[in-house]
């Protein structure tokens, strides 16, 4: 477990200074960033709109466009930037040829993955406060210093969010693994979300791992836990896809 | 157990075409010796190094290293071994010593090993540059110093001087000889340069269209091809020369105006020239074949 650990911590540091690093913070902050821009630009009209709640409202308008896309097409990004580190420089072999075994580099390198999506999270929770207070420190109209934060709320929206994008996660992982070309997981991806995007209003969406974001924000989120059955199915792919992909990692005849 | 430290038996490899890449390889390297692994582009050089470290799967055959299978035991063995395949595998984005951190976090090593490999590769100066900015001769002593970071009892090299300039060769063909002889370290190194063997190897192994045709010490190499070296004679009568030279000189071949006569010793050279001189043949030139890989392997190949 202490080698798994350390394996973990060598590969959080191959990603430094990479895109994927970069992509974290942007994904982190643009949202809250573009929404304080205009709460300070506009103060008028959006001191208005948020009225008496501030936070809610402003956390509504930060995690729309964020369910919508950004989050779905942020977790295809930093997975295949992650696993493309090894192939764009060759290293997959050096990997390989070190004394370390498959579960270790796989699960290490996975939960690099989730410790970026986490962090990208964490900062967008953070961003949305900073926004906040920052608007209300400019214009003392809003009502943000005077409401308390939903701190509650904003955990459960986090969490929940969270959980819609595990079977996303194996299964982008899954095919960065197999695919040398870095175009190759993104168009996939993005050509899952967009299906999903399409299919949203279909019965059976429950099944599909490319909407659950959707699913999560816009249909299902203040409607109590029972409708919220795909994020069990998302639990489902995630566990399955994830043995699946361990299991062909391990039964692959050629490395690096 | 065996005096060798890797050992194959009888490994053959075929690619999913179908097309046979290895046949029936079995190798011996000696522990304590630079084993040139010698061959020809496309020769099988890479994919019997790939096997060895289990970057290939195995099909037929055994792969036994410190007297260990591999499929048993490849962490352990792994542990105890560096490894170069092709080109440098760095991390492009991060400096030379953040690229050795990496490794030497996998390979639990202790913090002063970095500046240690740094110091034996000479690349302490450069260590805080970015790979990117690296010279292929410096991204090529970087992947040693990674190699040696755990200060493994076996090297495995695949083509370490490919692309270097001739003092990069130098200095690695000496790196590659100080840590053989002042590190005591067991070296396997492959090329398709006789030459470049020849000026490191203590055991050589010759492998062509996936089959091993020589392996033993360096001296049995030399001998052999002493053996198969050949003087090359310009003569104005062909017919004539060989004539004057049957019985005591056998002629191997003749191209033109030239015989192919196999070459003894320096002493037997300079009879040869007197009996055509003696016998009114004009020799208008003499040469000892150079016998390059290539024409060498045709040797070995065709006995």
């Amino acid at each position: 477990m202490a080698t798994f650990i350390i394996n973990t911590k060598a590969e959080l540091w191959k990603c430094r200074k990479t895109a994927a690093y970069w992509i974290t913070l942007i994904a982190g902050i643009f949202i809250p960033l573009v929404m304080w821009l205009m709460m300070t630009i506009d103060a008028k009209e959006f001191v208005r709109d948020f009225g008496n709640d501030a936070w809610q409202t402003l956390m509504r308008a930060c995690w729309q466009p964020t369910a919508a896309f950004l989050m779905p097409m942020y977790v295809i990004l930093v997975t295949s930037l992650v696993v493309q580190i090894e192939y764009r420089n060759n290293t997959w072999k050096q990997v390989y040829a070190s004394p370390r075994s498959y579960a270790d580099i796989f699960f290490s390198k996975f939960l690099v993955i989730h410790g970026l999506i986490l962090t990208a999270l964490l900062l967008f929770n953070l961003s949305i406060l900073v926004a906040g207070y920052g608007a209300n420190a400019i214009h003392g109209t809003y009502k943000f210093f005077d409401t308390a934060v939903p701190w509650t709320d904003m955990l459960t929206v986090t969490g929940k969010m969270y959980t819609a994008v595990l079977a996303m996660t194996a299964i982008q992982y899954w095919i960065s693994l197999r695919f040398k070309n870095f175009i190759a997981p993104i168009g996939i991806g993005l050509a899952l979300l967009i299906t999903g995007i399409m299919i949203v209003q279909w019965k059976h969406v429950v099944y599909y791992p490319y909407a659950y974001t959707l699913l999560t924000y816009f249909k299902n989120l203040n409607k109590g836990n029972a409708v919220l059955v795909h994020l069990n199915y998302s639990w489902i792919w995630f566990v399955g896809i994830t043995l699946l992909a361990f299991w062909d990692t391990v039964k692959r005849k050629e490395r690096g | 157990m065996s005096n060798y430290i890797i050992e194959t038996r009888r490994l053959d490899f075929l690619f999913r075409s179908g097309q046979p890449i290895l046949h029936q390889l079995s190798l011996q390297i000696p522990a304590g010796s630079i084993y040139g692994f010698l061959g020809p582009n496309g020769a099988g050089k890479t994919t019997t190094l790939r096997l060895i470290l289990g970057l290939l799967k195995k099909q037929e055959g055994s792969i036994t290293l410190f007297g260990k299978e591999l499929a048993g035991h490849r962490l352990d063995i792994l542990g105890r071994l560096g490894s170069l395949i092709e080109q440098p595998s760095l991390y492009l984005h991060l400096s030379g010593r953040e690229n050795l951190e990496i490794f030497r976090l996998s390979y639990q090593c202790p913090k002063k090993r970095v500046d240690e490999v740094l110091e034996i590769v000479r690349l302490k100066d450069a260590a805080s540059k970015k790979v990117k900015a690296y010279s292929l001769g410096m991204k090529q002593r970087l992947s040693i110093a990674i190699a040696l970071l755990h200060d493994p009892e076996l090297l495995i090299l695949d083509e370490p001087t490919n692309g270097l300039d001739p003092s990069g060769i130098i200095e690695t063909r000496e790196l590659i000889k100080s840590l053989n002889r002042e590190h005591s370290k067991t070296i396997m190194v492959s090329s398709h340069m006789l030459a470049e063997v020849e000026k490191m190897a203590t055991h050589v192994g010759i492998i062509n269209k996936g089959k091993l045709v020589f392996q033993g010490a360096l001296q049995e190499l030399q001998q052999l091809k002493s053996k198969q070296s050949a003087i090359e004679i310009e003569v104005n009568d062909t017919a004539k020369a060989q004539r004057v030279l049957n019985g005591h000189f056998p002629v191997k071949q003749i191209n033109g105006s030239r015989l192919l006569v196999d070459f003894e010793s320096k002493e037997k050279t300079a009879l040869l020239n007197r009996t055509l001189i003696q016998q009114d043949v004009e020799v208008y030139q003499m040469a000892l074949t150079q016998n390059d890989l290539e024409n060498l392997f045709i040797e070995i190949t065709s006995e």
